[in-house]
């Protein structure tokens, strides 16, 4: 029994009378504190399937299950529940929250969850010690991405999901969120699981899945991922 | 530890001031309104009323017009609920004063000073000679007449009340009974009474009381403007009504056997002593009286109540007014501010739809979200509302007063805070602002979290019909071809800015329809339907008939002119139970020549005079629902006899003079 499994999920949009079948039929599994890399071109459906695992996108069909529990038939608030306490989202364009400083953004989230991290704690794991009482529109992309990536994991979630988390950045900083997020998965043994439509990413994922076209084209795990420092591309 | 949601929902209003500003202000006009108009009338009310109750105000004047008999007043004043009353002797006459002639109104004061209808001096003293009076000044002034002036009626009108004929004015007073500058109608002079005056009951003979204003102890709690008030004073009135037609009887009877007597000692007389020039008086005099009573076919008291009494009714009237305006003016006001909200509140939860995404990525709840929109919504509603409430209710009665006041005789309007029309103002506000925000963030918690953190997908273009018609779409330029097709691609967007101009230029043209009309209606009237330049009222005397035929006649002063009568009266009917209203009678000449004067005419057709029955305007058809055929109950002011005429037409009438 793996931690997560995806059974033959499907997701169709429907604009109108066009409906969109995103993702056909996917299955895979994941197993508690991996790094997971979902791979595939723009389009593919990764987004959805991540959407989707994290209690954003209902399902059209098949299920979904953590911990023998079935998130796809989870109702909204139950939905709600699992977002704030199983789940931890870092988003492409860092989504932070303007008019409140970076303590206070990861204290946003952290504040409505029962077992919390201590924030400042976390802020100094993220290497942000200094930039507490900064406005994010102080701080710079990486900086910004870092702070989400706090806020986050001040959570203390099962699940960390991010879309696309060094999309916005360039290739230096990027890959030191790319380390940062290896190392939560590594040292804090949290399930990671990052989205990216770069292929050179699978190298440091203990489990790597290609999507395409809304089907999963090749899933394998990596007995000795490389270390996100090492990282080119 | 302070919830950082809540802190940013906070700053958010900081932030975005204009926009919450924008709210206060909508909620400040459109509660502020509806406080401030509902407060109107009862504001009025209160001041009258309070007034009314100072001056000690009768509730009832009761009238007969040949007197009261000693036993008809102890009556009247042991009936149930009567506290308090005052005798006293009035009579209407045309006065000469200061060179300038008035109708006036005449009271006796009684000697014994009751609190009843209080007269408040605001010049000069309360007479204490019996050829003193006081004068009422109504809100316009009294004109030319001054302190110290002299004030003379003719022995016809004074009828043998008065020991004299001609009184000095000593005060200027305020009465409660005169709260407005109509104060009353008259079957002397021009038919409204211009003045009136007070004498010391000395100026008057004895036994000559033939009114009396009565006070009943149960209505002192209550407000003369509401129903309440008027059921108890008809209730109370009725006990007097119970035996008023009997005394009548009775006292017109003994005057009539009275008179009978005398003139039977008279003859008598006059055959033991043969006729002398002094019985010849007496007897003529005597014939005279009887004549008068003859006039009188059912002798009745007359009663008038506070709502018969011309400036509390119009007082009342007025106030009725300003109700219906509160009924319908806020209506817009809430329109405009269910439009801003809708507006504001669309776009700001427009512009934070990834914020919302976000919120609900970390788990917050719909309803925690919610409560960030309706935060907003709410706290501005409240403040704008809270002080437009006040402001509404200190500010409009205010306005109104003094549009009004000058036509009353009373205090400063009492600005009083009424928590029930504060509570319908402040709840109306919020239902319309929160129902219009919750739908709307309601709306957007439908889509999915996923949804919500990608941008909103724009309406698909579509081509539009413009472009099949090349030949127009041809010679567009690009910037003209996206704006042609922009009109049609958010339609939500494009209705609010349609409803939007509607609604500015709705208000705007109202505004000036209704000044358009307003300033049509005297062309209407003075061009079509009265054509006339002129009036004159002649007077019984032959002097001044002649010289006012004299001008008519002279062909190089005036066209045409036409003789007739112009009597005041009362009318009723049937069909409005026992409303009243008074209005003129005019008896043309020459019937066929009326149309040169005055136009009778309804939608399609002019109406003829016919020589029995009576044309009457479209205002008092519909005040009386009458329609032709019908009949309408006149009563001539100089009369007692009511009578039924014939309704043959209805004619249009724009002003009422």
């Amino acid at each position: 029994m793996s931690f997560i499994e995806f059974n033959n999920v499907k997701k169709v949009y429907k604009t109108g009378e066009v409906e969109v079948e995103a993702v056909k039929g996917v299955n895979f599994s994941i197993e508690k504190g991996e790094l997971v890399i979902i791979v595939g071109a723009s389009g593919a459906g990764k987004t959805t399937i991540l959407n989707m695992l994290g209690g954003m996108d209902s399902v059209t069909d098949g299920e979904i299950k953590m911990n023998d529990s079935i998130i796809s038939n989870y109702n909204r608030k139950q939905l709600i529940n699992y977002r704030r306490e199983d789940v931890g989202f870092v988003f492409q364009f860092y989504n932070l929250v303007q008019n409140l400083t970076t303590k206070e953004n990861v204290e946003l989230a952290s504040q409505i969850v029962s077992k919390p991290l201590d924030e400042v704690e976390v802020l100094k794991q993220v290497g942000l010690t200094e930039r507490m009482n900064n406005f994010p529109a102080q701080l710079s992309g990486g900086e910004q991405q870092r702070v989400a990536i706090a806020r986050a994991i001040a959570k203390n979630p099962q699940l960390l999901l991010c879309d696309e988390p060094t999309g916005a950045l360039d290739f230096k900083t990027g890959k030191n969120i790319l380390k940062l997020l290896q190392d939560t998965s590594r040292i804090q043994g949290k399930t990671v699981v990052i989205i990216t439509h770069n292929a050179a990413f699978e190298e440091i994922g203990d489990r790597v899945i290609r999507i395409n076209s809304g089907t999963v084209v090749d899933e394998h795990t990596n007995s000795n991922p490389a270390s996100a420092e090492g990282l080119v591309w | 530890m302070k919830s950082l949601f809540d802190k940013s929902s906070y700053k958010n209003i900081v932030s975005t001031m204009g926009r919450y500003i924008s709210l206060v202000l909508v909620s400040f006009l459109g509660a502020g309104m509806l406080a401030g108009l509902l407060a109107i009338a009862p504001d009025m009310q209160t001041t009258a009323d309070d007034y009314l109750r100072d001056q000690d105000t009768s509730d009832v004047q009761i009238q007969s017009p040949f007197g009261f008999s000693k036993s008809d007043l102890s009556k009247i004043k042991s009936t149930k609920n009567v506290s308090q009353s005052q005798t006293t002797t009035t009579f209407d006459g045309v006065a000469k004063v200061a060179k300038s002639s008035y109708t006036m109104r005449v009271y006796s004061i009684p000697n014994v000073s009751t609190d009843l209808n209080k007269l408040s001096l605001v010049k000069g003293h309360l007479p204490t000679k019996s050829n003193e009076a006081v004068i009422v000044i109504p809100p316009d002034g009294i004109k030319n007449i001054k302190l110290s002036n002299s004030v003379s009626f003719s022995g016809n009108d004074t009828a043998g009340l008065t020991k004299r004929n001609q009184f000095k004015i000593v005060g200027i007073v305020k009465s409660g009974l005169y709260p407005h500058n109509k104060q009353g109608t008259s079957s002397k002079g021009s038919g409204a009474v211009d003045f009136v005056l007070f004498v010391s009951k000395s100026g008057f003979r004895n036994n000559t009381e033939n009114s009396i204003f009565v006070k009943f102890d149960n209505t002192n709690s209550l407000n003369s403007f509401s129903n309440k008030y008027e059921d108890v004073v008809n209730q109370d009135i009725n006990q007097i009504k119970k035996f008023s037609t009997l005394q009548a009887k009775k006292r017109y009877h003994h005057l009539n056997d009275n008179i009978n007597q005398q003139q039977k000692g008279l003859s008598d007389l006059e055959q033991i002593s043969g006729s002398s020039p002094q019985i010849t008086r007496l007897n003529k005099s005597l014939n005279k009286q009887k004549n008068t009573l003859k006039q009188i076919n059912s002798p009745q008291w007359y009663f008038e109540t506070r709502n018969q009494n011309q400036g509390f009714a119009i007082i009342k009237s007025d106030a009725q007014s300003m109700k219906s305006l509160a009924t319908i003016f806020p209506i817009i006001f809430f329109l405009v501010a269910a439009l801003v909200a809708l507006t504001s509140m669309t776009r700001m939860i427009d512009e934070e739809r990834t914020l919302i995404g976000t919120f609900k990525s970390l788990g917050y709840s719909d309803s925690k979200i919610t409560s960030r929109y309706l935060i907003y919504a709410v706290s501005a509603t409240l403040i704008g509302s809270s002080f437009g409430i006040i402001a509404g209710f200190q500010g409009l009665p205010r306005m109104i007063w003094s549009a009004y006041s000058t036509q009353y005789s009373l205090p400063f309007i009492q600005l009083n805070f009424h928590w029930t029309y504060a509570i319908l103002a402040l709840s109306t506000m919020l239902v319309v602002i929160i129902g219009i925000t919750a739908w709307t963030i309601f709306k957007n918690l439908q889509e999915s979290t996923a949804q919500l953190l990608t941008p909103k997908t724009p309406p698909a273009g579509k081509r539009i019909f413009l472009e099949k018609i090349g030949s127009i779409w041809k010679h567009l330029s690009f910037s003209q071809k996206v704006t042609q097709r922009n009109i049609f691609l958010d339609k939500k967007r494009m209705l609010m800015a349609v409803v939007g101009v509607i609604g500015s230029t709705a208000l705007l043209v109202t505004g000036f329809a209704l000044q358009n009309s307003a300033m049509s209606f005297p062309k209407e009237q003075y061009q079509h339907i009265t054509k006339y330049n002129m009036t004159a009222s002649i007077s019984d005397t032959d002097e001044l008939n002649n010289e006012v035929r004299k001008v008519v006649t002279n062909k190089s002063l005036v066209k045409k002119s036409l003789a007739g009568r112009d009597e005041s009266i009362e009318v009723s009917s049937n069909n409005s139970g026992t409303k009243k209203y008074y209005i003129n009678l005019i008896v043309p000449k020459e019937s066929k020549d009326l149309s040169k004067f005055v136009l009778l005419k309804n939608n399609n057709n002019n109406i003829p005079l016919q020589k029995k029955g009576v044309v009457i305007t479209n205002n008092i058809a519909k005040r009386l629902r009458l329609k032709v055929g019908d009949k309408i109950k006149g009563k001539l002011l100089t009369d007692y006899e009511t009578k039924n005429m014939k309704v043959t037409g209805i004619t249009i009438h724009i002003i009422i003079i």
